[in-house]
């Protein structure tokens, strides 16, 4: 390859690194840009440097003095979470069924399924709204948790089940011709082969119930159940006349940095959960 | 019913033996469905039937208070939104956003990907990782983070371009600003679909059309793309149901479907008519048109991914 046309290889690759390097600055410089913000004084916000000349910790020490703040963080972990592990229990057993298990109108059910993923949800969210207000779910935990475990079953199905119908099931056979008790087999031989795919759909469903701002606009009216994303829009500062700049800023990058740090440490799972999953459907 | 059973003769084998009783027949029949069930009763009562009670709701004007009754009015929810301009004015802001986010779904994505494709393994992963960090950040996050990049006076965007507009503001730049930053939040996870994508074809077309004296870019047209096409189709599909979708956060914190409406698309008008203006009959009738027009198009879309996608079987 090297001696064929080594000068326009050269020209060719340099185009290509300038592509990549504009795309790594396109999507980095903004996530950067808010790091650095929070980390800026009052003074220092707007003087437009990169690297804040003033280093302060006061944005954080501010927001979680901020009763407004706190209270939605602790409303984003719970609801999340709850939403996170019912969401994945009910898939793993839809999912389970669909892969494994032959039976009749098993495509419609599939279908009705995972048709919900394209729904527009905002054409939903005045309907669950009306639900929600005459059954007294409205601005309540279980207002917001039943919704996201709905929106987020299509997916969970979905990825779970391309999983499960790569786990090499004889295993199971195996392992009880060789004397394992079926409690034994599911815990020794099937659990550990699909705790990857558990794993990887339980952080793409809680990253999309930890993001989601419609629901938590529309369904919620005061902090008893506001999470982070919907108190953020509402946020107006530490006080009410401090410029909101730094506190927001740092909001986004306490509820930004764990999910990062948590997608970056279990990234090669993530991957392999989309190449079976997402992609060969 | 009635079903006579004839008492087994003495001595043979109980029929047990052969077939296993009725009841647990029934119980094994049914585990599927067992399993299912509580996915299928939520999706249900949160997603099917208030979806029935929007198409009801459709034909009623009501004002969304519990105390005033409703009032059936027929088909004139859907006669007004097809008079009102606002609809159609939003569809085509929508099909803006839609064409406008295709580059950055799908076009950049494949690019990316495919250069990434001859990077060293370990290298690959810092970039992708790079790539996809934007996607994990919070909506209304990264609305705050470029409402200041894009700020007029102290925005790092004017300084670098040297420009002075106020983007958010001006209808002319507006609707490009969103579509930039929404771009920005889906590039990651686009590039990273279709990594895995890539991953999943087979080497060897590719070495034995190297062998028959190919070059990179006939093998990247004839055999990579075309293998691939089933990953680019499930992008389209997504940008197009999705794209609105992606946003409404974006367009309710930074510009309220402002300025003079210029970024109001249907998923925002839809959000407007159901929370603001207290009007659920029509909000409804546009929920069922979108829905509808939502549905027509992806199974569009389904149908030709069949008729197109090359499969590698």
């Amino acid at each position: 390859m090297a001696g064929l046309g080594g000068t326009e290889t050269l020209g060719r690759k340099s185009r290509w690194a300038i592509l990549d390097l504009v795309v790594v600055v396109y999507a980095l410089v903004p996530v950067l840009w808010i790091m650095s913000l929070s980390f800026k004084t009052t003074k220092t916000l707007t003087d437009g440097n990169f690297i804040p000349r003033e280093w302060t910790l006061d944005n954080y020490k501010a927001i979680f003095q901020t009763s407004e703040f706190v209270r939605a963080l602790g409303n984003s972990i719970g609801i999340a979470i709850i939403s996170t592990v019912i969401a994945v229990v009910l898939g793993t057993m839809a999912a389970y069924a669909v892969a494994r298990l032959d039976f009749p109108g098993k495509k419609a059910l599939v279908g009705v399924s995972l048709l919900v993923a394209m729904f527009p949800q905002v054409s939903l969210v005045s309907p669950l709204f009306e639900i929600e207000r005459s059954v007294g779910l409205f601005n309540t935990w279980p207002g917001l948790i039943l919704p996201y475990i709905t929106f987020a079953l299509p997916l969970s199905i979905y990825t779970l089940s391309a999983f499960f119908r790569e786990i090499p099931w004889e295993l199971e056979k195996a392992a009880k011709m060789d004397g394992a008790t079926p409690a034994q087999a599911f815990r020794k031989v099937i659990a550990p082969l699909a705790a990857p795919g558990v794993f990887t759909t339980a952080i793409l469903v809680f990253i999309l119930c930890w993001n989601d701002f419609l629901f938590a606009i529309s369904l919620t009216s005061t902090s008893a159940s506001r999470t982070v994303p919907a108190a953020l829009s509402f946020f107006t500062g530490a006080s009410q006349f401090e410029d909101p700049t730094g506190s927001i800023s740092a909001a986004a990058v306490v509820i930004t940095v764990p999910i990062i740090v948590f997608v970056l440490l279990f990234q090669r799972r993530i991957v392999a959960g989309l190449t079976s999953g997402a992609v060969k459907g | 019913m009635f079903v006579e059973v004839v008492a087994p003769a003495p001595g043979s084998p109980p029929p047990r033996a052969a077939r296993p009783p009725l009841g647990r027949r029934v119980v094994a029949g049914a585990q599927p469905y067992l399993y299912l069930a509580p996915a299928l009763a939520l999706l249900g009562v949160w997603t099917y039937r208030p979806l029935a009670q929007t198409v009801q709701l459709s034909f009623y004007s009501w004002n969304l208070l519990p105390s005033t009754p409703m009032t059936p009015v027929g088909l004139r929810n859907y006669q007004r939104l097809i008079d009102l301009p606002d609809l159609g004015q939003a569809a085509v802001r929508t099909v803006v956003v839609i064409v406008g986010l295709l580059p950055f779904s799908v076009v950049i994505p494949v690019l990316v990907g495919l250069v990434t494709r001859q990077v060293r393994d370990r290298a690959r992963v810092v970039y992708q990782a790079m790539v996809f960090a934007p996607t994990l950040v919070a909506p209304v996050a990264s609305a705050a983070v470029w409402q200041w990049l894009l700020d007029p006076g102290a925005g790092v965007v004017n300084k670098v371009l040297g420009t002075r507009l106020n983007w958010l503001h001006e209808t002319g730049s507006a609707q490009f600003a969103i579509i930039v930053i929404t771009g920005w939040s889906v590039l990651g996870f686009a590039t990273l679909v279709v990594s895995a994508g890539l991953a999943g074809i087979n080497g060897d077309y590719g070495e034995a059309a190297q062998l028959d004296g190919a070059s990179r870019g006939q093998i990247t047209r004839w055999i990579t793309l075309p293998l691939l096409s089933p990953t680019l189709v499930f992008l389209v599909l997504m940008t197009v149901l999705l794209s609105a979708q992606w946003t409404f956060p974006l367009i309710d914190t930074l510009t309220q479907g402002g300025p003079a409406r210029a970024t109001t698309n249907v998923y925002y008008l839809l959000w407007d008519y159901s929370f603001h203006s207290y009007d659920a009959g029509l909000g409804a009738a546009a929920g069922v048109l979108l829905f509808a027009a939502f549905g027509l198009v992806a199974a569009g879309l389904v149908r030709l991914s069949e008729r197109l996608s090359f499969h590698d079987d």
